[in-house]
């Protein structure tokens, strides 16, 4: 069995490595993408302890945030369509309809 | 042998992440993602998560980066020009920074003893019934509600994704 603590730090590190994507990128869709890997920090997160915790309310949970993860992916590419349709662009900067 | 395992998965995980963040063209980006969800699939497995690891790599692998590479394909991306070459420029380094900070925020309590309620999925258990098995048991009893409430919202989030990309909005 591995240690607990092995599982964690890797999901941690992927977790500051979507946050710096996210950050620095600005191809909405490469953000979409760090925001998948963040998510799937967070269920290594669930599973590691799961597997520690001998509990399976873990991988519930991991089955639960896949579905919301694959109904956001789905709904964020469709907005990327329809915003690269009128606007000729996926560059995060050039997207300013709502001045923030 | 399982933690050798381990480290390989975790270190590929790491290199393809960070490949995912620093690759110009999105293409490369998605493939890269790909190769971490394989690796987090294997470690699944070495933690008892059979039923979590196929679905990893049936949902998330096939589905949603088939669905994002789709798109890459079908918008005529230009590399991303505005990407500067320079290496440390200044929205970089704080960014960088940032980074650095989320991790040790994440890292601290692993300083500490970190306790749970254990629960029941133990190794003679397992044996018994096959851990999909037990999954399933409580899937279908103790959540179900959860589970018509993600269906419900799948659904809503197929009529979203086709009303947002219809030519006519």
């Amino acid at each position: 069995m591995i240690p607990f603590e092995y599982g964690l730090g890797l999901s941690a590190v992927l977790f500051a490595i979507g946050v710096v994507g996210v950050l620095i990128r600005r191809n909405i869709i490469i953000l979409l993408m760090c925001v998948e890997l963040m998510l799937n920090a967070v269920n290594l997160a669930f599973v590691t302890m799961a597997d520690n915790l001998d509990s399976v309310e873990g991988l519930l949970y991991v089955f639960f945030v896949m579905t919301v993860a694959a109904a956001e992916a789905a709904v964020g590419l469709a907005i990327v369509l329809a915003i690269f349709r009128k606007r000729e662009t996926v560059h995060v900067d050039d997207m300013d309809l709502m001045k923030g | 042998m399982t933690t050798v395992l381990f480290f390989i998965c975790a270190a590929l995980a790491i290199v393809a992440a960070l490949g995912v963040v620093t690759l110009r063209n999105p293409m490369h980006s998605a493939l890269s993602m790909i190769a971490t969800m394989v690796s987090l699939a294997v470690i699944y497995l070495l933690q008892k998560a059979e039923f979590i690891a196929a679905i990893q790599v049936s949902v998330y692998a096939g589905a949603v980066m088939m669905l994002i590479v789709y798109v890459i394909f079908l918008l005529d991306l230009k590399k991303e020009s505005s990407l500067s070459t320079a290496m440390f420029t200044q929205n970089r380094v704080i960014a960088a920074g940032l980074g650095v900070l989320v991790l040790v925020v994440l890292m601290l309590p692993l300083a500490g003893t970190i306790t749970g309620r254990k629960g029941d999925m133990t190794e003679a258990m397992l044996t018994r019934t096959g851990s999909v098995q037990y999954l399933a048991d409580k899937l279908f009893t103790a959540y179900l509600l959860p589970f018509e409430l993600a269906s419900v919202l799948l659904l809503v989030g197929l009529v979203g994704a086709v009303a947002l990309a219809k030519k006519k909005l």
